[in-house]
């Protein structure tokens, strides 16, 4: 295994630790984030939540991912996995829960908890807490770009008051992924913290997998790498900041040819566009343009 | 006799003289950026592109982006000067621009709400651009209905009509942005920053009708034009049918200002300045006004366009932007100028 | 020889009655002064005559004038009422000279002046010479040559309100309206233009209706006056039967005292002061 991972994007550093004692270190983000680096600051857990409110949507597909891998079930014939899901997955706001249904064909039943970012989020907490057993408590998983201080829907002191109020029962984990390494980083992190006892294996098919692929092009033996552009629905260029181009560059060994740009919301030119010649033109689902308009094609 | 008849014609020589070097420096301006752009190409390359001989990308660069580009910049600049002016004489007012009729705002909001509610009810090429010319017909005709007196129409109201459009439809399209996620409003406001960049061949085929056919109504009432601007009871008194020519002078400007605003959104400052410069160079009189304001805002308008696009490699800057950067502090240049006039009214 | 009846005129603003009845006659070849105090409604007959007021009793009708003014031929014989010209037809036959205009733009004044050229119906282009040699002979007559090549915005008073004369006159009307045209006028200017204007109506045979507070000047070159008071035309027909001791005592209030004066062939008002019958008698 060493030898695929090493020197490659597969390589990841993990971002959790299992302490001797059952407590976890689970690395995360502050309100100094930049957005384009790893976890930059850590968090204590006394033990293994195995109960946690996703604010995204992509979470809640990845835990079930990893529990359809556990008890070896397909994505619609899978009992255990779902059952099992939402014994862990406990609440989520509204946006998820439409998300979740939409976009990933997931349903979500009936009891689970759903509410909103903001002054709920403390009277919830509370009543996570209570709710908790003995020795059980609840991570709360959310995205990093909440808390980085230009974008900060929630501050580092609500975060702290939450959690010394709820006595430790309750903590926060925010998650960054921009770049393959990463998602397999907060994948595995994710796993681990919820106590999936399969994670490891889990994220080792998935880097086996992603081998064989770059195994494949490898031996295509092109004369140069393909060139890719993506455009957002704004009509920007995707730079380098991008995580779904960032996982087609890494995985299929495409070249970004906006990967210069290192603001993110920025245009490349159409005589620039013309003249990379990229061999491959991504749009976004969202974009309300016609194909005509979005390739300018000239008569109309 | 004789000394009148050398006033008359220095007053046409002037106007004609200024005629003649705003086109060469028009014509110049325009051959010259054709060999500006974000990615750099050499002389030869350039010529042998217009010709079609060099490889297909260069080729494509020249004739399908920089030539149209121009074109349209040309357009728009002639458009908006001349709508501006017409505007300036309709207001007696040198400090008019084309959006004092709030048509720019109906604009916008159209491209806005075409943005923001277009996808997944309809889809139509070139909708935004569709959807704002088709806004400034309905905000012309609300700015006239609202202004409309039994008696007949007064200017002022016509003016005061315009701005209260403007506050509305600013107010609605901040609304939408306001309910539109951020990729929403990135777009939204990116469209109304004012920019030439999605400028193809297509834009040019919209816009060129509509612009002719603006400038024909404006240009053929240049003699009105100038007995307007000494007042309307005097213009009625000397024999213009105000309400009709005024009727066709805003329809015009309709017309024109939607053909900018809807291909690349709103660009501010040109409508005012550049009538206002040529004005000091040739004189007030519109049958040589209304063609040097084509010629010098198109002149104007590439060269802009071209700052814009050559100032920050590799980002291309908004048109928009720069125009109000240069335009600001020349509009206040003309205002101290001018104080005398506005202290001694 | 163009003929201007003003039949039983009546204007009012909401519940103000600004005229009542008004109602005269009057032919070219005279200059005619309007006269009355303030609010008596002089500016108001004169915005009913030149149709910016449409008056919603009575008419204002023209007769005699030289047909070929009218752009639709089939139009009947018989005074025609001023409302019903076009635009263009209706500025072949009257000029109006404002008391306030102001120029937003520098129009040089050969372009202002040129500007009254408008409607013209004659056989010649716009930017001939002969249009040019038109324009001349205005420019003389009032004498602003001198600044042809000026900017409008730098005129002084007196100039300017030239310029509105001979533009007025480029019209080539039959009548000719102006509102207090020597007010703000330095005193020579004052006797400037009205050497100016008695000689054009002379040339052209056109007539002007003047009003005017000036009432000295009135008397000394006007051929007929009308005093209003009111709304109402209180004294009608030549200035020397209207402009009497009498009735300066009755519409003004003033103690005067009317003579010929041979040394210049008109009429001489000396006022005493203000008369010692009151009001309210």
């Amino acid at each position: 295994m060493d030898d695929i991972t090493a020197g490659s994007a597969l390589n990841f550093d993990s971002c959790v630790t299992v302490n001797p004692d059952g407590s976890l270190e689970v690395g995360t983000f502050n309100s100094s984030s930049t957005g384009k680096t790893g976890p930059n600051a850590t968090t204590t857990i006394d033990s293994i939540p195995e109960k946690c409110v996703c604010y995204t949507a992509a979470y809640v597909d990845t835990i079930y991912n990893i529990l359809c891998a556990k008890f070896d079930e397909t994505k619609n014939n899978s009992p255990l996995a779902t059952a099992k899901l939402w014994e862990i997955v406990v609440g989520m706001p509204a946006d998820c829960k439409t998300a979740l249904e939409r976009d990933f064909s997931i349903d979500v039943p009936e009891g689970i908890l759903i509410f909103d970012l903001g002054e709920n989020l403390m009277t919830y907490s509370q009543q996570l807490a209570d709710e908790c057993g003995e020795d059980e408590n609840i991570v709360i998983l959310m995205t990093e770009y909440n808390i980085r201080s230009t974008n900060a829907k929630i501050t580092e002191s609500t975060v702290q008051t939450i959690e010394s109020n709820t006595g430790g029962k309750v903590k926060f984990v925010f998650v960054l992924s921009n770049s393959l390494s990463m998602v397999m980083s907060n994948t595995e992190m994710i796993g681990t913290l919820l106590g999936i006892d399969n994670t490891q294996d889990f994220i080792e098919n998935i880097q086996i997998k992603i081998h064989v692929m770059k195994d494949a092009i490898s031996k295509m033996q092109l004369e140069s790498k393909k060139k890719v552009y993506v455009e957002t629905a704004a009509g920007k260029a995707a730079g380098s900041e991008n995580l779904i181009t960032n996982l087609l560059t890494d995985i299929l060994d495409l070249k970004n040819i906006a990967d210069y740009l290192e603001l993110m919301d920025s245009k490349l030119s159409d005589e620039q566009i013309v003249s990379e010649k990229p061999d491959i033109i991504i749009f976004y689902l969202s974009d309300s343009r016609t194909m005509d308009e979005k390739m300018r094609v000239p008569s109309t | 006799m004789n000394h009148l008849i050398s006033v008359d014609r220095k007053i046409k020589r002037r106007a004609v003289v200024g005629l003649i070097v705003t086109f060469a420096l028009m014509v110049t301006v325009f051959f010259t950026c054709i060999f500006v752009g974000s990615v750099d190409l050499d002389f030869e390359i350039v010529i042998d592109a217009m010709m079609g001989r060099a490889s297909w990308s260069q080729n494509y660069i020249v004739k399908e982006i920089r030539i149209p580009r121009l074109i349209c910049a040309a357009i728009v600049g002639a458009s908006l000067s001349l709508s501006g002016m017409c505007m300036q004489a309709l207001f007696k007012n040198p400090m008019a621009s084309p959006s004092i009729l709030g048509i720019s705002s109906g604009a916008a909001f159209g491209a806005a709400l075409y943005i923001a509610v277009g996808y997944g009810v309809f889809q139509i090429t070139y909708g935004t651009t569709i959807f704002a010319f088709i806004m400034s017909g309905i905000t012309m005709l609300l700015v006239y209905g609202l202004a409309y007196q039994k008696r007949g129409t007064h200017t002022i109201m016509l003016l005061l009509s315009g701005m209260a459009i403007n506050a509305l439809f600013s107010g609605l399209t901040s609304t939408i942005e306001f309910f539109s996620d951020a990729d929403t409003v990135s777009s939204i406001v990116f469209w109304i920053l004012g920019s030439f960049e999605k400028c193809n061949w297509a834009s040019v085929k919209i816009i060129a009708v509509s612009a002719i056919v603006g400038s024909i109504l404006v240009l053929y009432n240049s003699r009105e034009l100038n007995l307007i601007a000494g007042g309307e009871r005097k213009a009625k008194a000397l024999g213009v049918n105000v309400k009709n020519v005024r009727i066709m002078l805003i329809v015009g400007t309709c017309l024109l200002v939607a053909s900018s605003v809807s291909v690349c959104g709103i660009i501010g400052f040109v409508g005012l300045i550049i009538p206002h410069i040529f004005r000091t160079i040739c004189g007030p009189d519109h049958k040589y006004l209304g063609p040097m304001c084509i010629l010098g805002g198109a002149l104007f308008m590439m060269l802009f366009d071209t700052i814009a696009r050559s100032l920050m490699p590799p980002y291309e800057l908004p048109v928009g932007i720069i125009t109000s950067i240069i335009g600001a502090p020349f509009f206040m240049y003309i205002m101290r100028k001018r104080e005398k006039d506005i202290w001694s009214v | 020889m163009v003929n201007l009846k003003v039949n039983g005129v009546s204007f009012s603003i909401g519940s103000a009655d600004i005229l009542k009845d008004v109602e005269f006659s009057v032919d070219s070849g005279e200059i005619i002064a309007i006269l009355g105090q303030n609010g008596s409604g002089k500016t108001t007959l004169l915005n009913c005559i030149n149709s910016e007021y449409r008056s919603k009793k009575g008419s204002v009708t023209v007769d005699h004038f030289s047909k070929d003014i009218l752009d639709n031929v089939a139009k009947k014989d018989g005074p025609f009422d001023i409302l019903d010209f076009s635009y263009l037809e209706r500025s072949r036959i009257l000029a109006t000279v404002e008391q306030n205009s102001v120029a937003s733009f520098p129009f040089t004044v050969l372009e202002t002046v040129r500007m009254g050229r408008y409607s013209n119906k004659g056989e010649v282009e716009e930017n001939s010479v002969e249009e040019l040699r038109e324009i001349y002979s205005l420019m003389k007559e009032t004498e602003i040559l001198g600044f042809a090549e000026g900017p409008v915005n730098e005129l002084s008073g007196g100039e300017w309100r030239r310029v509105m004369i001979t533009q007025s006159l480029a019209q080539n009307p039959e009548i000719l309206l102006l509102d207090e045209p020597t007010l703000h006028l330095d005193i020579n200017h004052q006797f400037e233009l009205m050497d100016i204007l008695k000689r054009t109506i002379k040339q052209r045979n056109i007539l002007v209706i003047m009003v005017t507070h000036d009432i000295s000047l009135a008397a000394r070159y006007c051929d007929r006056t009308i005093i209003m008071e009111n709304g109402e035309i209180v004294a009608l027909g030549n200035t020397k039967d209207v402009i009497t001791s009498d009735n300066l005592e009755k519409v003004f209030q003033m103690n005067a005292r009317i003579s010929y004066n041979e040394e210049i062939d008109g009429l001489e008002v000396f006022f005493v002061g203000k008369s010692n019958r009151d009001a309210i008698t």
